[in-house]
């Protein structure tokens, strides 16, 4: 699950993207964007408190009995003429595709946009064996034309200029090509048209599958992901385990939780309810629909307390639009994947390895993640675990460790708190305290002081303050009169605050 | 297996598990909603979506309306649903003149040629099944003489809509073709819900309409 910048850490990556000014501006007006065309949506939909918690429901109820309705979906799915296909991981799924490519003897494949496939790198793995495969959506082609990853798990080539992707397609074969958004469409559209119409076979994601009725939807906005179902003669599926919805009537809801925190739209341009291949009377659709069915790492968290939740995820990109750290080094600082709150929580999940221990540590815990997302998974608290099961392996640093040991020691203990307090009172002078800041040049605290101020120690902590506190606010003066009684009531007020005496 | 194992079970759940509700069951107000609300409602929602609504209160002013529409776009050629549609909307005369010959098979070779056939033709029209006020959308099903690339290849997509066929909710509509009268099991057809035409943003967030599918999408609602 690595992209072109593996050379580089997690820390050089976002240091080299905080330089990028394009990239920055780029990245902060789309996700900008986003959020805004979201909150529109939901307001507009009204009840969008109650709409996600049944999508949490729905997601929960599946998940938790993913047994049965992945047998279900699977049953039904063979029943339509579809077959269907188990992949334990991306191995296997790459073998099972290569076969099927084998037996069409293909050449050419024309996929629409998944995040699957990308997880699987399928493309890198076909292409090894002389399949040519041609991404079909604008941003994916665009960045497949430039050798990169997805920078966005639903604006992919967020990160490219107009000027850039002139360039690209000049190289493709484009001829006297204007930077012109239309120019540069029109391009795409009668190149990809060819593709379409030639391909041997179609591959697209799933972004869910229903259990009742054996089907497959699909969620696009250009219609390349119909063109690729349709037009050539076998479509395959790439789908995530955990994909599924137990019934038609609950595509309702994920349809109206899935485009408003994606894009904004109260529905994408295309839905498409796939199920089993052309029936005998009909003049177009594949004659085969093979269903490839990815576990990669989804089943172990399976029965975890802490992690099940994650299965439920929709891969809207909510969480990537208002993370305060995707919105300022974008998706290819993260090295994975799936950018953003959830690759943070995911890749290190699906993925054993040292390579991606760091991502957790890409957030502030700040929880935003788990209030855009629209089946409420508690994100920031699987960071943390995840920070904590790094730790419980012994993979903190030594410095890190012995700092926690000291904290530890100062603060469970009433007088080593009021000794490490005048302590540090004393220290802080060293560091140099400006206008009640602590500014420090060097040492440990430096790499906190260098982007931000640390308020300096008060001369008196609260608790040496509070004795006498107590004595004011009881006789109903203090020493700046700031606080007053205002009645026989017995509350006080506090400049604006109300305060309810407890006595 | 693994699966069933993971979540404390011996053996894959055999019976479909009970829930409290399924779907969006009281989400949505109970209002009734009468047909004008929902016909205006959708003409509103499609053109949101960059789509045409033309209201048409008769076949007559149906089959005239396509006319002055053909007109304008002045195409070199037409596809359309061959399962008796322009009969149906009586605008046989209207396609007339627009239309190329070819072949509607659906085998082998056959079907190559039909698929370059329509992937020629300037604009393609079909009817729907149903159609969503709350979303702008048309549902159209699969079948016989109903090419799924009729709605999608051309660069122009006239659809004609019943009135009647128009629901509120996509929830409606998902109800209904959970019990579709003629595929009770069966396998459920295709189905495409297409609302307005075909978009990107992909380029420096720039909407670019028309990208992959149609660039412009007509529907012409028949009210009676």
């Amino acid at each position: 699950m690595k992209t072109s910048s593996e050379s580089l850490d997690l820390q050089d990556r976002a240091r080299r993207a905080l330089e990028d000014d394009f990239l920055r501006t780029a990245v902060r007006f789309t996700t900008e964007r986003l959020k805004t065309r979201k909150k529109t949506a939901t307001e507009h939909l009204g009840r969008w408190e109650d709409w996600r918690e049944r999508g949490r429901q729905i997601r929960a109820h599946t998940v938790s009995h993913l047994d049965h309705y992945l047998g279900q979906f699977a049953t039904n799915a063979r029943k339509a003429g579809a077959r269907v296909h188990f992949a334990a991981d991306a191995a296997d799924a790459g073998r099972i595709v290569l076969d099927i490519a084998k037996q069409q003897a293909a050449t050419l494949v024309a996929k629409s946009k998944s995040m699957v496939t990308e997880e699987i790198h399928l493309n890198r793995h076909l292409e090894e064996h002389g399949i040519e495969v041609v991404e079909t959506d604008l941003g994916e082609y665009i960045i497949q034309l430039a050798g990169e990853a997805p920078s966005h798990i639903i604006i992919p080539a967020i990160h490219k200029t107009r000027e850039q992707i002139r360039e690209l397609f000049a190289v493709d074969g484009a001829e006297d090509l204007t930077t012109d958004t239309k120019a540069l469409t029109a391009y795409a559209r009668k190149r990809l048209r060819a593709t379409f119409l030639q391909a041997d076979i179609g591959i697209t994601g799933c972004n869910f599958a229903i259990a009742e009725s054996g089907s497959v939807v699909l969620f696009t906005n250009e219609g390349n992901g119909r063109m690729v179902s349709t037009l050539p003669k076998t479509h395959i599926v790439l789908m995530g385990m955990e994909r599924i919805v137990p019934r038609l009537a609950d595509l309702d809801v994920m349809a109206n939780l899935l485009p408003r925190s994606a894009t904004g739209q109260k529905l994408t341009t295309y839905m498409s309810i796939v199920t089993g291949p052309r029936k005998p009377e009909e003049q177009d659709g594949p004659d085969d629909l093979h269903i490839v069915i990815l576990d990669n790492g989804r089943s172990r968290q399976l029965g975890n307390p802490e992690f099940q939740e994650i299965l439920h995820c929709i891969r809207c990109g909510a969480c990537l639009n208002v993370c305060p750290v995707y919105r300022n080094i974008g998706g290819h600082s993260y090295g994975s994947v799936y950018p953003g709150p959830i690759g943070a929580v995911l890749t290190p999940l699906l993925q054993d390895g040292p390579e991606f221990e760091e991502l957790p540590y890409a957030s502030s815990l700040c929880g935003a993640c788990h209030e855009a997302c629209p089946v409420k998974i508690p994100l920031h608290d699987m960071l943390a675990a995840l920070r904590r099961r790094q730790v419980e392996k012994g993979r903190g640093r030594r410095s890190e460790r012995m700092a926690f040991r000291g904290f530890q020691m100062a603060f469970s203990n009433a007088r080593r708190y009021r000794g490490t307090l005048r302590l540090a009172r004393m220290a802080q002078s060293v560091f140099g305290v400006r206008e009640g800041r602590i500014d420090a040049q060097f040492g440990a605290l430096r790499g906190w002081t260098a982007t931000r101020a640390a308020p300096a120690l008060a001369d008196k902590s609260f608790r040496e303050r509070y004795a006498s506190l107590k004595q004011d606010v009881a006789t109903g003066s203090s020493a700046s009169g700031t606080v007053q009684t205002s009645g026989a009531d017995g509350q006080l007020t506090v400049g604006q605050t109300e305060v309810n005496r407890d006595e | 297996m693994r699966v069933a194992t993971r979540l404390g079970r011996k053996q894959p759940l055999g019976e479909t598990p009970r829930r409290a509700v399924v779907g969006a069951a009281g989400l949505r107000s109970a209002r009734r909603i009468f047909r004008e609300e929902i016909i205006a409602r959708f003409c509103v929602e499609l053109e949101a979506q960059g789509g045409v609504a033309i209201r048409c209160a008769t076949t007559a002013s149906l089959r005239d309306e396509l006319s002055r529409v053909l007109r304008q776009l002045s195409p070199r050629h037409v596809a359309c649903w061959e399962d008796g549609l322009a009969e149906a909307f009586q605008v046989e005369q209207a396609l007339s003149g627009y239309q190329a010959d070819g072949p509607t098979a659906v085998s082998g070779t056959a079907r190559k040629t039909w698929l370059q056939r329509i992937a020629e033709a300037d604009i393609g029209i079909t009817g729907c099944d149903y159609a969503i006020a709350e979303t702008g959308t048309v549902v159209l099903l699969a079948g016989g003489q109903r090419g799924r690339a009729v709605s999608l290849l051309p660069s122009v997509h006239i659809v004609l809509v019943r009135g009647g066929r128009i629901r509120m909710h996509l929830g409606d509509v998902l109800h209904e073709l959970g019990h579709l009268p003629d595929h009770t099991g069966t396998t459920l057809p295709a189905v495409n819900f297409i609302s307005g035409p075909s978009r990107s943003s992909d380029i420096e967030n720039d909407l670019s309409i028309g990208v992959h599918g149609p660039a412009a999408l007509y529907a012409l609602i028949l009210e009676d």
